[in-house]
């Protein structure tokens, strides 16, 4: 069972996360609880016994010495437009590290950033595990030399959602370097 | 985990974890150690017992943090140890390592081309030739200039963000990457006992330089600093 708590989010936006967690095929969906708090104070008692927080921005300001050093299991929601941020270096500069969704996040990626978080933490529970589709692409690109940015790019997703994919195929494989990373990949052709 | 004093014997340091007769091999002393304390024996070899103490206890114990060694402890026997331990990778355990590999593939060929053993041997040569660079810095770089009196402030600015005199993280991990391919994805036909040969030593590797990166994070680090 892997619970989610949303803080400081409208019931609408709430609603369309549920929608979106319920798409994701293969995900741990089917046993998610998702519990909404409407403050932080409520939300702190029950932090440490959930998986994922989902945040609105402000929220997440709001109480950052709290998030930051949970970054890794925090989604913000953030009003903003991915584009814009990203040309301005924002997405990098700002938040270097954390999940963000854009209120113009294309639908697709809205779903790798969960499915790559609930691989997150299903890779915690299982340390060696198949990976992913898209986590194959991720390491065939790694194996070829690209940079996230690069990565990112090429599979249209952020360089956040690319860094946790790197996170993830690192737990599942036990290999952390870039060479180990790529002499896996030529042994079991994928690239 | 056990702190040792200048009371403790010798003998009960290396019987608690064996390992750390490379330690004290490096300080000149062998096994047939006797019943003497770390006292005696330091004064019989004329070792510094503050260094030596600090060294062997910050080597097991990952939890300790050596205090007050600021004017106890000499910089350039510090380092002889340091040079000591780099010639031991140099010239033991990576040959060690490379002759155990050899023969795991002169006794594994099958008909697949390259097989994954090859293909780790190469990775090991990868690590291998990074390890002998860093050694390379070390010797003709950073102690030369440590024992001149050059602090690691000002070194740092031309160090890479990856390699520092105290921190070597992205070799540790190549090496971690190294015996968990082993460990977790060998496949194909092997000679199981020169597999373990091999795995035994790139794990004593990996925990030597582990340890030591410790040594120089919590020794030479303050003892260098401005």
């Amino acid at each position: 069972m892997s619970r989610i708590g949303i803080l400081g989010l409208s019931s609408i936006e709430i609603m369309g996360i549920k929608g979106i967690l319920i798409e994701i095929p293969g995900s741990v969906s089917s046993s998610v609880e998702i519990n909404s708090y409407d403050n932080f104070h409520h939300f702190k008692q029950d932090a440490d016994k959930l998986d994922l927080y989902i945040v609105g921005i402000s929220d997440f300001i709001g109480h950052i010495s709290f998030f930051m050093p949970r970054k890794a299991r925090t989604v913000i929601l953030n009003p903003g437009n991915m584009m814009e941020e990203r040309e301005n270096g924002a997405d990098e500069k700002n938040y270097s590290g954390l999940n963000q969704i854009y209120r113009n996040t294309p639908e697709g990626e809205l779903a790798e950033i969960f499915r790559a978080l609930f691989d997150e933490m299903s890779g915690k529970m299982e340390v060696s595990g198949e990976l992913s589709i898209r986590e194959k692409e991720v390491l065939k690109e790694l194996a070829r030399g690209k940079t996230n940015k690069e990565i990112a790019d090429i599979l249209s997703i952020s360089v956040n959602t690319v860094i946790t994919h790197r996170k993830n195929i690192s737990t599942k494989l036990g290999i952390k370097s870039v060479s180990g990373l790529s002499l896996y990949a030529l042994m079991n052709g994928v690239i | 985990m056990p702190v040792y004093s200048r009371d403790s014997k010798l003998s009960d340091v290396i019987l608690y974890d064996p390992s750390v007769i490379q330690v004290v091999n490096r300080f000149g002393i062998y096994l047939g150690v006797g019943d003497s304390s770390i006292k005696t024996i330091c004064e019989e070899h004329n070792i510094e017992e503050t260094l030596f103490l600090s060294i062997v206890n910050t080597y097991l114990n990952r939890n300790y943090f050596p205090e007050g060694t600021a004017g106890k402890v000499s910089l350039h026997l510090l380092i002889d140890y340091l040079e000591k331990t780099d010639y031991y990778y140099s010239s033991i355990l990576l040959p060690n390592i490379e002759r155990h590999f050899n023969l795991l593939i002169s006794k594994s060929i099958t008909n697949e081309e390259p097989t994954n053993l090859q293909l780790l041997q190469k990775f090991f040569i990868e690590v291998k030739a990074e390890l002998l660079g860093v050694i390379e810095t070390d010797l003709t770089h950073w102690f030369p200039a440590l024992r001149g009196n050059k602090k690691i402030g000002s070194m740092e600015k031309e160090c890479s963000e990856n390699r520092k005199p105290y921190d070597n993280h992205v070799l540790e991990e190549k090496i971690s990457d190294l015996i968990n391919f082993f460990v977790i994805h060998l496949r194909g036909v092997y000679d199981h006992n020169l597999c373990v040969a091999v795995v035994s030593a790139l794990v004593t590797l990996e925990k030597d330089i582990q340890q030591n990166n410790r040594i120089r994070d919590r020794i030479l680090k303050p003892l260098c600093q401005e």
